[in-house]
């Protein structure tokens, strides 16, 4: 390549300065409810920004921890996060594997119907009755399976199994192996890099998950970690809104809804670094061509 | 592929040809299951918009009722206020959240030190990965009436505002959170379209003298256009859905007027209040119009990019 003329590089200050602005606008929020939950009440109660609290308190932690709610939202969320991932990835994994044969007897209505479901629904209440007909309201299942099935996964898989050259398959075919065999040997090692996509997507949905843990099993032994959180947003409003000054005293304090929403959000932050490029990744492969 | 001929296949190699491959269905099976117990089923559950529903009678057994729950929604007031909400809140999203990534991606991609990039992305992505719980959280902490914003306002003399109490607040407050949590996740596709402009057209454009801003409005904006209009199309097409999660998580009652949509409204109407027929005709009418938003819109995006683009 020929270099023309080395533009004089300016130094780019102004775009320093956004730089900073910007990322301070997406950091403060999460630096302010860290800050927070190792407040005292006093340093929490006083007004500004929060940068860092003059004493490290480990009240609202040892408050959280004291109850038993956290450890069953913790344990609940988990269980969903693992066992819905694992059921997802392998009927879905199971399914783009049938699909990527395009020469199969009714391929086209089969994919059909998968595809539908992306654009026409029943809508809430129909989806709640049925959940209540097949007795799955206030169970664990409800949280799990629902959801396990989606299109959009489902195509993105397909379209990924799809791309692998048929050689491989006909080959390990003629070498005599069976269509179970051939997908568990030579397909699914193919397939790690869209499984984690795929799977990744699963556990971060189900971590952050509460709309059907608050509709459809809305039991204290049920509860998730996310409605752990709102169940203290909510007390803390209708305190709030009551104006009462004795039920003010005794409401949550900010630093233990702050302190909760640490221990709820940090594995999904933490691990996001690591997972970060497989994710990017799979916004690209669904954005390209869906 | 396509070993079977298309056409003039006789119908005992066609049954052959499903024995051979059972076992594929069999590994279909299990998914397909779940398709249609709960997406297809429910769809079943629709009728209950035109039947008067009787909890020991079930969806099946309960009497036809017309039009009657669609009247009801049709001349309740409270109906036009959640329709006129939903749509004015999609309407400034699509104004003001839409953009926002592609500006971010425009700056992004002005950052020269790589490391610095790649940092700055990561924080910008982070919002992505909460749930709204957590996000309303963080947006009461920090506009509550003794959090950082009200002490700036009190620091240049004005008085505090109590900003999710306020009617006026509510909907600035939705597409303000909407752009901070989405803007950076949203920026990935511009950025990619971005990084595939031909690096020639920057060059050859300096040699003319084009300063900055020329090159954006001029090489990179008419460049990624394609994505734009698609994506654009895409969000106009969700109009009837503005949003669940955010808004169930930041409203209240004293903001309804203003912040209740089609989506919360079925919500309390329906599961809240056990209004069963009503709350179906209230999603159905929303699931209707908004299957035909979708649609269209995915059509539209299909015949400007000649096929290459859309959903299916």
């Amino acid at each position: 390549m020929v270099k023309v003329r080395k533009k004089k590089k300016k130094p780019q200050i102004v775009t320093y300065i956004i730089l900073l602005f910007l990322t301070f606008i997406f950091v403060y929020p999460f630096w302010q409810t860290v800050v927070l939950s190792f407040s005292d009440k006093v340093y929490a109660n006083a007004p500004g920004f929060k940068f860092w609290p003059p004493e490290i308190s480990l009240e609202a932690y040892k408050k959280v921890f004291s109850a038993n709610t956290i450890f069953i939202g913790y344990a609940n969320t988990i269980f969903r996060t693992a066992v819905g991932t694992l059921i997802t990835l392998l009927i879905t994994f199971c399914a783009a594997y049938t699909m990527s044969h395009r020469e199969l007897p009714g391929w086209s209505p089969i994919n059909f119907i998968i595809i539908f479901t992306m654009f026409f629904g029943g809508g809430l209440i129909p989806t709640y009755l049925n959940l209540k007909s097949l007795h799955l309201l206030n169970t664990r299942w409800v949280l799990i399976l629902p959801g396990a099935a989606g299109a959009w996964n489902f195509i993105i898989m397909r379209n990924f199994l799809s791309g692998i050259s048929r050689e491989m398959e006909d080959a390990a075919k003629i070498d005599g192996a069976g269509v179970i065999q051939t997908m568990t040997h030579v397909i699914l090692p193919l397939s790690k890099s869209v499984i984690a996509v795929i799977g990744l997507w699963s556990v971060v949905s189900h971590w952050n998950a509460w709309f059907d843990s608050m509709a459809y099993a809305n039991k204290n032994n049920l509860i998730v970690l996310q409605m752990v959180v709102r169940r203290l947003i909510d007390q803390g409003e209708n305190l709030a809104a009551s104006g009462d000054a004795m039920t003010m005293a005794s409401a949550t304090p900010t630093t233990v809804r702050a302190a909760t929403v640490v221990i709820a959000t940090a594995p999904i932050l933490m691990g996001y670094p690591f997972i970060q490029k497989y994710l990017v990744k799979g916004t690209m492969v669904g954005a390209v061509k869906g | 592929m396509g070993k079977t001929a298309k056409n003039a296949e006789p119908p005992g190699q066609k049954l052959k040809m499903i024995k051979k491959m059972r076992t594929y269905y069999l590994l279909l099976l299990p998914f397909l299951a779940f398709i249609v117990i709960f997406k297809y089923v429910p769809m079943y559950g629709i009728t209950l918009a035109f039947k008067d529903f009787r909890i020991l009678d079930g969806i099946m057994g309960s009497p036809w009722a017309g039009f009657k729950y669609f009247r009801q929604l049709f001349e309740a007031a409270s109906f036009y206020e959640v329709l006129r909400n939903t749509i004015v809140i999609s309407l400034k999203k699509l104004l003001f959240s839409f953009p926002a990534p592609i500006i971010l991606a425009l700056f992004i991609n002005e950052i020269r030190n790589e490391r610095v990039k790649k940092t700055f992305q990561t924080f910008s992505y982070l919002p992505h990965f909460i749930s709204w719980i957590i996000a309303a959280s963080f947006i009461s902490d920090i506009l509550s009436l003794r959090g950082p914003i009200n002490t700036l306002i009190g620091q240049l003399g004005g008085d505090p505002v109590y900003f999710m109490a306020e009617t006026k607040w509510f909907q600035p407050i939705l597409v303000l959170s909407a752009i901070w949590k989405n803007s950076g996740w949203s920026s990935i596709v511009y950025i990619a379209a971005i990084t595939g402009i031909d690096q020639d057209l920057y060059e050859a454009s300096s040699i003319d003298g084009a300063k900055k801003l020329q090159q954006i409005w001029f090489i990179t904006l008419p460049c990624i256009r394609t994505t734009i209009i698609t994506l654009f199309i895409l969000e106009v097409g969700k109009i009837m859905s503005a949003g669940f999660d955010q808004v169930y998580n930041l409203y209240s009652p004293v903001v309804y007027s203003v912040g209740d949509i089609l989506d919360t409204y079925t919500y309390r109407q329906g599961i809240v209040k056990s209004n069963y027929s009503y709350a179906t005709a209230a999603g159905l009418f929303q699931n209707v119009i908004g299957f035909i938003l979708v649609i269209a819109s995915n059509v539209t995006v299909k015949r400007l990019s000649d096929g290459e683009e859309g959903l299916w």
